[in-house]
């Protein structure tokens, strides 16, 4: 069975190289954090589970923050000036402490419908590759205020600088699991090969500037971990691991609708020895460079140090294991009309820095193969939006899926998150 | 199908135009408004002037201690030993030949007494620092020899020096040459000759006889001769006995204070001053030394004034020094200037660059009155120093001092607009005028501060104690400024110090100080690559 797999695959890939492209430019920034579409469990047509194979090609790119808006990260990732106006507005919305965060993405999945398993009809191969990306961090107020608009308005007072936290994760998996062809619902366990870690927790962080200027006085205390620098890349990282991935979904009766509730990524990543952990706890002060001996009215030389110089700090190199960031989703749809069904549902990234994301909202079938739906999120890395999706499975052949979760920041720059996502699904 | 493709291909170009819209374009930018310490320090008359020209007395007032050597008059000259050959050609003494010599037998045993050139002293007895002595053996005699060339008054550790070696067949045309040579380092040479009355003669002994075990036979003729070349190079006295002559000379003197003490520019007005000129014989000869002139020079007043001080300028009889088995015991004279005795305050409150000390030597004025004892070690010597001592009660006006400072920073791009704040805390009882520019390598200069003037420390009752007065200074940093820094590097800064004009002067004490703060205020342009 196994080489029927093995075939199938290696058939898919040399007939479809199409898809194989579109794998690869996709793969790079894509993500999921997602479930199954939703159009799979509610359709009436179930006619692709009768086919032999469906392969599924998931991704999604997600940034959002309660405070940052669209126009700062635009100028953050592709470059530009940050106006003060701008800045003065995202500190005078600051609150206390804030969040920010990405997803980044994707999946190639493979579902074999047609063989038996453990002799078990009702039980299927799934096969998984993805690359996935996960930054997110907490930072307050008087740190923003700090980074983009000076100490200057700090003078004679105290610029709270933590709690801060912030991570960044990539890593590539490759799984293997078991669904059930009826609901499927199943799991997936995977090889993980990490590809970069960096996480920064500083407990305790203020920053004292004298009224007239005259010294700095910063007080730290935290933890740096970061994954072997010397490889980067993707699928060059310099960590292994394992993940574990399931969906259970409960349909009800009578076709009615279905509770879904999926994880992804549970699992953890070991780094090797040549990754770091720098911890710093020290105050430091900064009054200027001492000059003392300068002026012996000879010709002399100064030399300014940098930021590295005046943060004490241990760095230590050693290996670690780190938790991948699991998502969790619970989702319940149901019909109440022939056509239409409303869903409601949680996302929950536990990190330091997000927010469980909550969403509501109506799908509706044009015809048997098409869905159009509207829904409010409010949480996660953001705070409120309106998505919108569309879903589309013709025949039982094909699927597409394109969505967001936050329509306004596909076009305003004000918005404070950005999203889409999409599934491409073939069944043979 | 098709359709399905068509709408794959859209799919794929929305988000390939999605990811490419993600493509960094630029740096990132903001600005902010920063206030951060950039230097601090503090000024005490020590950071001005080295430690080791400092000292500060029971009541912590500084002394200005400067001591410097005008000349060590180079009497080493006198007993210099140039390079010198000494070549000698000893002949068979027989007639006819050839004959044949038997194993053993002497043919030639002669003594010398070899000259050494040493300018006009007479000297008994040189020790070398270094130089070597290289020596040639040439034999023109057809036989092998034993040949034995004794230096016994060249020793090292007590032992004589012999040059010994067997030669071989030589002729005329084609004499047998043997060289060798000997580093003269620590060794002593006895240069009284044979009869050890003599001098600047070395005494060598010469045998040569047919080697015994001589694997052929020797034939001698008469006039066949051996020819023995010694070759002193580079030799360094490092001490010396005789009589070095009677000399006179004129001493012409110009010393560079610049290099010990930068005095500043201005004018200075002293207290009082002492200064001690010491003239330490440490050599055996007497000498007398008459002082025509002692004068010092100030740039920036463009004035010489010779020190006046009516013994400097009377004939200075000098003893000579004694040995006793390597001490020596120098004679030591001092003429002792104060204020009262000379004009040395004038003297010193011109400011000199330099000072210029002309006189006349007379070495061994009496002539040769030890019987060709007179010794030196070369390490010692006849010198002049001066030792001053200056407790800085002064008064000043305009007194200038100029230091550049160079900054080494990693090149950056900064985009700035603002102020420097320097924040100065004065415990100097006088006004300080501070000015700063920057100066590139083409030499043209940007102002920053111009003679931002420093408040006086307030006095109080207590003798030397002041009460700091701060003051502050705002230099523009915009972007035309630091793009200059950028380019430059280079701080100058000029302080200009007053006292009141009054006439007093005011004691600087230990703890007087002028703390300064530089504070950068103003907003900069951040970037993230």
């Amino acid at each position: 069975m196994i080489r029927r797999i093995d075939q199938a695959l290696f058939s898919m890939i040399i007939n479809h190289r199409l898809w194989l492209m579109c794998f690869f430019v996709f793969l790079t920034t894509l993500a999921s954090m997602a479930q199954l579409p939703s159009i799979m469990l509610m359709t009436p047509d179930s006619s692709f589970k009768q086919r032999d194979a469906l392969v599924l090609l998931e991704g999604q790119a997600l940034m959002g923050s309660n405070t940052l808006d669209n126009l700062f990260f635009k100028r953050v990732l592709r470059g530009g000036n940050l106006e003060n106006s701008h800045l003065n507005a995202i500190a005078e919305r600051s609150k206390g402490q804030n969040r920010a965060g990405f997803l980044a993405g994707g999946d190639l999945e493979f579902y074999n419908f047609r063989d038996t398993l453990f002799n078990r009809p009702e039980l299927g191969l799934h096969v998984n590759i993805g690359t996935h990306y996960h930054g997110g961090i907490n930072f307050s107020e008087d740190l923003f205020r700090t980074v983009f608009r000076g100490n200057k308005s700090f003078a004679g007072d105290t610029a709270s600088l933590a709690p801060l936290s912030l991570q960044y994760q990539a890593w590539q998996k490759f799984g293997i699991g078991l669904f059930n062809k009826s609901t499927l619902s199943g799991f997936t366990l995977s090889l993980v090969e990490g590809q970069a870690y960096n996480s920064l927790i500083v407990t305790e962080a203020n920053m004292y500037t004298s009224l007239t200027g005259d010294s700095l006085a910063l007080s730290y205390n935290g933890e740096y971990l970061r994954s072997d620098t010397s490889r980067f890349g993707w699928a060059n990282g310099s960590g292994v691991g394992v993940a574990l991935d399931f969906d259970y979904n409960l349909p009800l009766k009578d076709h009615k609708g279905v509770i879904s509730i999926s994880m992804r990524d549970l699992g953890f990543v070991f780094w090797n020895k040549q990754s770091q952990k720098i911890q710093f706890d020290s105050i430091t002060d900064w009054t200027g460079l001492n000059v003392n001996g300068v002026f012996d009215f000879a010709t002399d030389s100064l030399h300014f140090p940098n930021m590295e110089d005046s943060i004490y700090r241990q760095v230590e190199s050693r290996s670690f294991f780190a938790a991948l960031p699991a998502t969790i989703h619970l989702r319940y749809a149901r019909y109440f009309s022939a056509h239409d069904f409303y869903e409601a549902g949680m996302i929950m990234l536990p990190n330091r820095a997000a927010i469980p994301m909550m969403y509501a909202g109506a799908s509706h079938f044009v015809g048997e193969h098409f869905t159009f739906s509207e829904r409010l999120y409010a949480g996660g890395y953001g705070r409120f939006g309106v998505g919108a999706e569309i879903q589309w499975m013709p025949k039982g052949s094909w699927l597409f899926r394109l969505g967001t979760k936050s329509l306004g920041g596909l076009t305003m720059s004000s918005a404070r998150s950005k999203d889409i996502y999409f599934s491409i699904g073939k069944s043979f | 199908m098709m359709k399905s493709r068509n709408i794959i291909s859209v799919l794929i170009l929305l988000l390939t135009g999605l990811m490419m819209g993600c493509k960094r374009e630029s740096p990132t930018t903001w600005q902010s408004d920063v206030l951060v310490p950039i230097a601090n320090g503090r000024i005490t008359l020590n950071n001005i002037i080295d430690d080791s020209l400092l000292y500060y007395d029971e009541e912590c007032l500084w002394h200005l201690l400067f001591h410097e050597s005008l000349t060590d008059f180079d009497l080493d000259t006198l007993v210099e030993i140039p390079d010198t050959v000494i070549t000698k050609s000893f002949v068979v003494p027989i007639v006819g030949g050839p004959f044949v010599i038997a194993p053993g037998q002497e043919i030639i045993e002669q003594t010398e007494n070899n000259l050494i050139n040493v300018n006009d002293a007479q000297l008994r007895e040189v020790r070398i620092k270094s130089g070597e002595l290289q020596y040639s053996i040439r034999s023109y005699i057809n036989g092998y020899l034993d040949c034995v060339y004794e230096l016994p008054g060249v020793t090292l550790n007590g032992s004589g020096t012999t040059i010994q070696t067997v030669t071989q067949p030589g002729s005329g045309a084609n004499p047998y040459v043997y060289n060798g040579i000997l580093n003269l380092a620590g060794y002593k040479i006895d240069m009284t000759g044979e009869s050890g009355f003599m001098f600047n003669r070395i005494f060598t002994h010469l045998i040569l006889s047919a080697a015994t075990d001589a694997p052929a036979s020797t034939f001698v003729s008469g006039n066949d001769s051996l020819v023995i070349e010694l070759k002193f190079v580079n030799p360094i006295v490092s001490y010396a006995r005789g009589y070095f002559g009677q000399h006179n000379y004129e001493l012409n003197e110009e010393v560079d204070f610049s290099d010990n003490v930068n005095f500043p520019d201005g004018n200075l007005n002293l207290q009082q001053a002492t200064m001690k000129m010491q003239i330490v014989n440490s050599v055996g000869v007497d000498a007398q030394i008459n002082f025509e002139e002692v004068s010092s020079y100030s740039n920036f007043h463009d004035l010489t004034l010779p020190l006046v001080h009516a013994p400097l300028y009377q004939p200075l009889n000098i003893t000579r020094a004694y040995d006793n088995n390597g001490a020596v015991s120098s004679a030591t004279y001092e003429y002792n200037m104060n204020n009262s005795n000379s004009n040395i305050v004038p003297f010193i409150s011109n400011l000199p660059d330099v000072m210029n000390l002309q006189a006349n030597v007379i070495i061994n004025p009496l002539g040769n009155v030890t019987d060709g004892n007179d010794f030196i070690y070369t390490e010692k010597s006849l010198s002049a120093t001066v030792d001053l001592d200056v407790p800085l009660n002064i008064g000043m006006q305009d007194l200038t001092l100029i230091d550049t400072i160079e900054i080494n920073t990693d090149e950056t791009e900064l985009v700035a607009n603002g102020a420097a704040i320097l924040y100065f805390e004065n415990a100097f009882p006088f006004t300080a005028k501070c000015s700063v520019w920057l100066i590139d390598d083409a030499g043209s200069s940007t102002t920053l501060l111009n003679y931002g003037q420093m408040q006086s420390a307030f006095t109080t009752d207590t003798q030397g104690v002041t009460i700091p007065a701060g003051s502050s200074f705002k230099v523009l940093l915009d972007q035309y400024v630091i793009d200059r820094i950028n380019e430059s590097h280079r701080f100058v800064v000029k302080v200009v110090f007053d006292t009141p004009d009054d006439g007093q002067t005011y004691g600087l004490y230990k703890d007087y100080y002028i703390d300064f703060k530089v504070v950068a205020d103003g907003e900069v342009q951040l970037k993230y690559d």
